[in-house]
């Protein structure tokens, strides 16, 4: 096999990224009411998000329990930033997702140390910490009822309606999976993999598993941030769930659903899970049962997701 | 190249080994054999930064790296195979040599994330590099196939090319020929002699005294984390005290009345 | 000197709950190697299962026993459906299927049970003790009673019954027990059975101080979790100490420095065991083989 056989084999990936654009492209067209455009908006926002999360899950192997932290932070962001210190939309949503990213950092470093369930329980503890802080400062964050988020200001433009965001969230969406694609063919990517694969064996190699992982950690949360500022605008309003446990079950259920380490499972996971609950109206109360229901089953029977599934028994015909 | 001096680790009050001491020159190969649960691979496990022996040192190129992280170990030239397959099943044979790679690859997170041309430059001599290696361990065929479906004789032969694709100075191979028939093992032979030949410090555990025999330049023998002996090939074949670890004390007895007689 | 003392009743009667979780927690992990995080649910399965029970009509002890009982059976039936089919799944793959479950039977209970808070009858009647200046619910007494007792009976049962020794095996070596002609399967279902089954037990008696809805078990698990390892996974007396220990840091600091925060103790207690000591207090060190 020569070198020219194997790089013809990978462009498959940037044909999936056209591919996504094309479909985004095309929907804009076909949709022509609000309310279905929103719940796209929110579909290309929960993507993104579960593509970040991905990154960590699918990559570096780390079940993350409280995502829906970060999530809120950029959420938050782009309410108490206009809101409390005066500043603008932009430069708010670029400060949560700063701070997102820093706040992984400081307590990515001792808690990634750990394995197994023990990681998972503090990235729970995480999660529900930070929702305690959404709930319980008042002053800052509107408690329980949450505070409401101005709108976006472009110089005198006033843009809302789900339209907009559908465009905004779908580039941020492609923008994302780019980007992870970029990362899943570089020495990066393959260190995370290797990770994933054998930590020990990594180390060996020369991988600082520590290092990378935290980096995994990193750029899972700004994605999760610039996910949760979208959905704040969107929606003009913030409460503490946006922090809260079911959000960040949800968003593992999307990464496991679509398929662990597989970019584009991440966004067909959260395009199941967001848009079904739309077709049937009455599972919101079985919203946890379903959830977990579907976690067990995925995990005992369709352990690699969707979309490798499908991709697999494709390339078996 | 590599030298060892006085190390010891314990594990809850067991002695896994007791002041061990070698060293190992470039382009030589020097096997560590010993019975079972002489310490042989926790004595691999310490070298290449795994464990922390609780005393004694280390010292890789005359600079003293006791305790030093594996990673670490890997920039300064140290690799390693394992007894048990620590593949990444889920990557492709290439993918893995190519991790192997990863100390001369370029860093820069955001680089990677923005795939920027001097990253898939990069990437493309990384996969020459990974793919000459495959050819050369004779797996090329094995190119882009997910490891998880490569049969055992190349999975053994898989890891010695990741070892490689990081350009040692020493490789610690343990157990290459564990599991292989005696064609694999042949084969092994002519790899390891061709690699230490480019003057790579190979350190062998083994227990296929054939190819102990056949291909060391030394051997150091380990017997309840001790060391029991130390020499070349002939010198140990007729050490007594290895004789009687491997064999019992009834075989020396023999050896010496057939001798005797 | 009273609010002191206060705070420590508090502190003993919530500890001796996340003691019995931990140990459900130790029994399992230490015979499936799996952290069932669903442990936490079987707590407000066995309170919200009697409240039902006399709900319609049930006297209050046949209602509990008859939770109790069912709880066990969730418990086994989790094992057979999820965990067992998962046998030699990786790591996370377990970490996900406990999780799911414990959404799974919360969900579940959210659709029978509905979301307002219960109550339970209290065993000794409501008046109240008065003990230098403290307060002391007669039912506290019975909750730290009942986990001694519970601790002592299954002391009894590991040590000196021959299903103790079964257990005690299968958790140890588990080709090695069945090898020596334990039926490792039965063994292990009836550990997941007498796991919930103490977990239930504690939520029937806990119930009446605290009242149950069907989104406790989340933060009963946590927080059992939280003392599992501060005293050492898999050490039953590691798990004891640690969820008197969880109690007691959370109602002082509960008491002392912001009730707002109290559920935050736990979360602090695992950062800091798992950066200060991984093993907890009692645990032992382990090295990976490779």
């Amino acid at each position: 096999m020569s070198v020219s056989d194997v790089v013809l084999l990978s462009p498959s990936r940037s044909w999936g990224v056209l591919a996504l654009g094309s479909i985004i492209f095309v929907l804009s067209f076909v949709i022509n009411s609000e309310f279905h455009f929103r719940v796209l908006a929110m579909v290309f926002i929960f993507a993104l998000a579960a593509v970040g999360l991905n990154v960590l899950m699918g990559h570096a192997g780390v079940v993350s329990l409280g995502h829906a932290g970060f999530f809120a932070i950029g959420a938050y962001a782009v309410a108490i930033g206009p809101a409390h210190l005066g500043l603008s939309s932009w430069s708010s949503m670029l400060a949560g997702v700063i701070l997102a990213g820093l706040i992984a950092f400081l307590i990515g470093r001792p808690i990634l140390r750990l394995k197994g369930h023990y990681l998972a329980a503090a990235t729970l503890g995480f999660g529900l910490l930070l929702f305690m802080v959404l709930t319980n400062e008042v002053p800052w964050t509107g408690g329980p009822d949450g505070m409401s988020v101005r709108r976006l200001q472009i110089a005198d433009w006033r843009p809302a309606g789900a339209k907009f965001w559908f465009w905004v969230a779908g580039c941020m969406l492609v923008a994302g999976t780019w980007l992870a694609i970029n990362l899943e063919k570089s020495p990066t990517g393959r260190a995370l993999r290797a990770i994933h694969g054998s930590e020990v064996a990594a180390s060996v190699n020369g991988i600082d598993v520590a290092h990378y992982k935290l980096i995994a950690f990193i750029i899972s949360a700004v994605f999760s941030a610039v996910a949760g500022a979208m959905l704040a605008l969107l929606d003009g309003h913030v409460t503490p769930s946006v922090g809260g446990f079911l959000l960040s079950l949800q968003l593992v259920t999307m990464v496991v659903l679509g398929g662990i380490g597989s970019i584009f499972g991440a966004v067909v996971g959260a395009a199941v899970l967001v848009l079904l609950p739309q077709f049937l109206t009455s599972l919101h109360e079985y919203e946890h049962a379903f959830l977990g229901l579907v976690l067990i089953l995925c995990m005992i029977t369709l352990r690699a997701g969707i979309v490798p599934t499908v991709a697999a028994a494709l390339k078996r015909r | 190249m590599l030298e060892v001096e006085n190390l010891v680790i314990e594990f809850g009050g067991l002695r896994a080994l007791d002041s061990v001491s070698f060293r190992s020159e470039r382009g030589q190969i020097l096997s560590i054999i010993g019975p079972n649960g002489a310490g042989k691979t926790t004595l691999f496990n310490v070298v290449s930064g795994l464990y922390r022996p609780q005393s004694g040192r280390v010292f890789l190129g005359g600079r003293n790296v006791t305790g030093m992280p594996a990673h670490q170990l890997a920039h300064l030239g140290l690799s390693r195979t394992f007894q048990n397959l620590q593949v990444f099943f889920q990557m492709t044979a290439l993918e893995n040599v190519m991790v192997g790679r990863h100390i001369h690859e370029k860093r820069g997170v955001i680089s990677h994330l923005l795939g920027l041309p001097s990253i898939t430059r990069h990437n493309t001599q990384s996969q020459i590099a990974a793919l000459q290696l495959l050819d050369q361990l004779r797996l090329a065929s094995y190119a882009t196939i997910p490891a998880g479906s490569m049969p055992f004789g190349a999975l053994k032969r898989l890891e010695i090319a990741r070892a490689l694709a990081l350009q040692p100075d020493v490789l610690l191979l343990d157990e290459p020929a564990a599991g292989c028939n005696p064609s694999e093992t042949a084969e092994l032979d002519e790899i390891i002699k061709d690699i230490a030949g480019t003057g790579v410090s190979v350190i062998l555990v083994e227990h296929d005294i054939r190819l102990v025999m056949d291909i060391s330049n030394e051997i150091v023998v380990l017997n309840y984390g001790r060391k029991l002996a130390q020499g070349s090939p002939i010198e140990i074949q007729s050490n007594p005290s290895v004789i009687e670890a491997y064999l019992g004390a009834d075989a020396t007895r023999e050896r010496a009345h057939v001798e005797g007689a | 000197m009273s609010e002191l003392l206060q705070f420590l009743i508090a502190g003993m009667t919530v500890g001796a709950i996340y003691s019995v979780v931990a140990l459900g927690f130790t029994m399992i992990y230490n015979v499936s190697g799996v952290v069932n995080f669903a442990q936490g649910e079987f707590v407000m399965l066995g309170a919200m299962l009697s409240v039902a029970g006399i709900t319609i009509g049930i006297p209050f002890p046949v209602a509990a026993m008859i939770a109790i009982g069912f709880t066990a059976l969730i418990s086994v039936t989790l094992y057979d459906l999820a965990i067992r089919p998962a046998r030699g799944a990786p790591m996370f793959a377990l970490v996900i299927i406990t999780i799911g479950a414990s959404i799974l039977i919360r969900g579940i209970s959210k659709i029978f049970f509905g979301t307002s808070p219960q109550s339970l009858p209290s065993l000794l009647g409501n008046t109240s003790i008065n003990i230098a200046g403290a307060v002391l619910q007669p039912q506290s007494v019975v909750v730290v009673v009942s986990a001694v007792c519970i601790f002592i009976g299954l002391h009894v049962l590991i040590s000196k019954t021959l299903l103790g020794r079964a257990v005690v095996a299968t958790a140890s070596n588990r080709m090695a027990a069945q090898l020596s002609g334990i039926n490792v399967e039965l063994t292990t279902r009836l550990s997941f059975a007498l796991s919930a089954a103490i977990g239930a037990l504690s939520g029937v008696l806990i119930a009446p101080i605290t009242l149950a809805s069907y989104d406790m078990g989340t933060m009963l698990a946590l927080k059992g979790f939280a003392a599992a390892i501060l005293g050492g996974m898999g050490n039953p007396l590691g798990a004891v100490v640690g969820g008197l220990l969880v109690g007691l840091f959370e109602a002082l600091s509960s008491g002392y420095i912001s009730s707002q925060y109290k559920d935050a103790t736990a979360f602090m207690i695992i950062v800091m065991v798992l950066f200060v000591s991984p093993n907890g207090l009692f645990g032992k060190s382990g090295y990976e083989r490779v």
